[in-house]
C-alpha cells in the first residue's frame, strides 16, 4: 500500500533521509521511534506532501508522492499549530468538508469526548486543547491512511488517555505515528520501525523488546 | 475555489479595512490640502500610483509567502486541492481588493482635486475610463507577477529579494515586446492615450502566471 525505495532528504548539508527503503500494508499501525533530530517528523511531512525529497519513489496505493491524488489518501496531524487562529471549529470543519470525506459521527463521539465549543475560534484555545483538536479533526477525515506526529505532546495524562482512546476507535486503517510515550502508543501498534542514520535501523514486531531495543540503539 | 477565496477574504478582511482606511484618510487629507494649495492636488495621483505600486508588489508576495500565518501552508498542502488554485485564489482576492482601492482613490481625485478632475478638462467619459483600466491593469500586472515570482522562488533563499529582481527584470522585459496600437485621442486630436502597453504587459503577466500555475503542480511541494 506505502511503498518506499531509496528516499533521500538533505536539509543544507545535512542528511536527514538516506536510502530509505520501507513497504507499510494497508491497515497496518506502525509506530516510528527514534530520539529528536532523527528525521521522524520529516518523514511524515515528505508522505503528507508537506516536505520536498531529493531523490526516491514513494508510491501510495495507485499514485505517487507527490500528486494531488496521494493527497486524497492522507491526513496528517502536525506536531505543530497548523490551523488559522481565526477559524472557528464549526468554520473549519465545513472548509474541511469541501475537500475530504467527513465522518460527522466520529467527530461528534470526539467532540462529546473532548467537551469542546465549536463555536470558538482556535486561537481562543490552549495549547493542550489544540492538539486534542488537531487530532480530532485529522481523525474525523475519512481517509485510508493517517499520519499522526506526536499526538501527547504537551498534555497531561487525563487528556492523553483521550487521545489514546480517539485513536483507538479508528479501525481497518493504516497508521504511521510518532511519538516519545512510548508506554501509552505502544499497545495501539503492531509493528515497530526504528529510526537511525536516515535509515530504518530495526523493523519488529515484537513489543516486548522496544525499549531495549531502543536502548542499544540510542543510549 | 470559492471557499478558498472566502478562506482568503477572510483571514485578509482586516488588512482591507485598515488599507480602506487609509485611503480615506488620505482622501480626506487631500481635500483639506487642495482646498488651500496646488501643489498637493498635483503630487497626490502620483503618490497613490506610487503606494499602489508598492502595495501590489508586496501584497502579492507576502500572501503567497505567508499563507495566512505560516504553518496554515503545511496544512493546505495536505489537503487536495490542485495548488494552481491556491495561486489563482490569491491573485483573485488580490485583483479585487487592487480594484476597490483604485476606485476609492479616483473617487478621492475625482471630488477633491479641482485642477486634476477631468471634469476640468472637459474630457469624454471613455478617456477617464481608459486611464483607470490603464492604471488597474498596471497594478494587476504588478501583482499577478509578485504572486508568479513568489511561486517561483518559494524554496529559494532571499526569496522577497529574488521575487523583487524578477518582478524588475520582467517589467524590463516587458519594453521590449512591441505593443499591440490601442491609442485612443483626446478631443483636440493630438494628445492621446495608449493603453496598448498596458494590455500587453497584462497579457504577458497572465502567461507567466500561467507558468507559475504549471510550476507549482509539477514541483514537489
Amino acid at each position: 500500500m506505502i511503498e518506499i525505495e531509496g528516499l533521500l532528504k538533505i536539509y543544507g548539508r545535512n542528511i536527514v533521509l538516506k536510502d530509505l527503503s520501507v513497504k507499510i500494508g494497508e491497515g497496518e499501525r506502525v509506530y516510528i521511534l527514534a530520539p529528536n533530530g532523527y528525521g521522524k517528523t520529516t518523514f511524515l511531512k515528505i508522505l503528507a506532501n508537506v516536505e520536498p525529497f531529493q531523490k526516491g519513489r514513494i508510491r501510495i496505493r495507485d499514485s505517487y508522492v507527490p500528486s494531488y491524488k496521494s493527497r486524497k489518501y492522507i491526513s496528517y496531524v502536525s506536531e505543530v499549530d497548523n490551523i488559522h487562529p481565526e477559524f472557528r471549529i464549526k468554520e473549519f470543519v465545513d472548509f474541511l468538508k469541501h475537500f475530504h470525506k467527513f465522518n460527522d459521527e466520529r467527530f461528534e463521539g470526539f467532540v462529546s469526548l473532548l467537551n469542546l465549543d465549536l463555536s470558538k475560534k482556535y486561537s481562543h484555545f490552549s495549547k493542550g486543547e489544540r492538539t486534542l483538536i488537531r487530532v480530532a479533526l485529522g481523525l474525523a477525515l475519512d481517509v485510508p491512511i493517517y499520519l499522526i506526529d506526536e499526538p501527547l505532546s504537551s498534555l497531561d495524562f487525563v487528556l492523553r488517555e483521550k487521545v489514546v482512546k480517539m485513536l483507538s476507535e479508528v479501525e481497518n486503517r493504516t497508521f504511521i505515528f510518532t511519538s516519545h510515550q512510548i508506554d501509552e502508543l505502544e499497545p495501539l501498534a503492531d509493528r515497530f520501525l526504528f529510526l537511525k542514520d536516515g535509515r530504518f535501523a530495526v523493523d519488529t514486531k515484537d513489543r516486548g523488546r522496544i525499549k531495549d531495543i531502543y536502548r542499544e540503539l540510542f543510549a | 475555489m470559492i471557499k478558498l477565496i472566502w478562506k482568503d477574504y477572510k483571514f485578509s478582511r482586516w488588512w482591507i479595512i485598515i488599507n480602506l482606511s487609509v485611503i480615506v484618510i488620505l482622501g480626506a487629507v487631500g481635500v483639506y490640502l487642495s482646498l488651500y494649495k496646488e501643489f498637493p492636488g498635483f503630487i497626490f495621483p502620483g503618490m497613490a500610483a506610487v503606494v499602489m505600486f508598492f502595495w501590489s508588489f508586496f501584497a502579492g508576495m507576502s500572501h503567497y509567502f505567508n499563507d495566512d500565518n505560516g504553518n496554515f501552508r503545511e496544512f493546505l498542502n495536505t489537503l487536495p486541492i490542485q495548488r494552481w488554485k491556491i495561486l489563482l485564489s490569491k491573485v483573485i482576492i488580490l485583483s479585487l481588493e487592487n480594484i476597490i482601492y483604485w476606485f476609492l482613490i479616483l473617487l478621492a481625485i475625482y471630488f477633491s482635486f479641482e485642477s486634476l478632475s477631468p471634469a476640468s478638462f472637459e474630457l469624454p467619459g471613455s478617456i477617464t475610463l481608459l486611464s483607470y483600466i490603464s492604471l488597474v491593469l498596471t497594478t494587476l500586472t504588478i501583482t499577478i507577477l509578485s504572486v508568479s515570482a513568489a511561486a517561483f522562488m518559494k524554496e529559494f533563499p532571499a526569496k522577497y529579494l529574488l521575487g523583487f529582481i524578477f518582478v524588475i527584470i520582467s517589467i524590463i522585459i516587458l519594453q521590449f515586446i512591441p505593443s499591440p496600437d490601442l491609442k485612443v485621442y483626446y478631443p483636440d486630436g493630438k494628445l492621446y492615450i495608449d493603453i496598448g502597453y498596458t494590455v500587453k504587459n497584462f497579457v504577458v503577466s497572465l502567461l507567466v502566471f500561467v507558468i507559475a500555475c504549471f510550476w507549482v503542480e509539477k514541483r514537489t511541494v
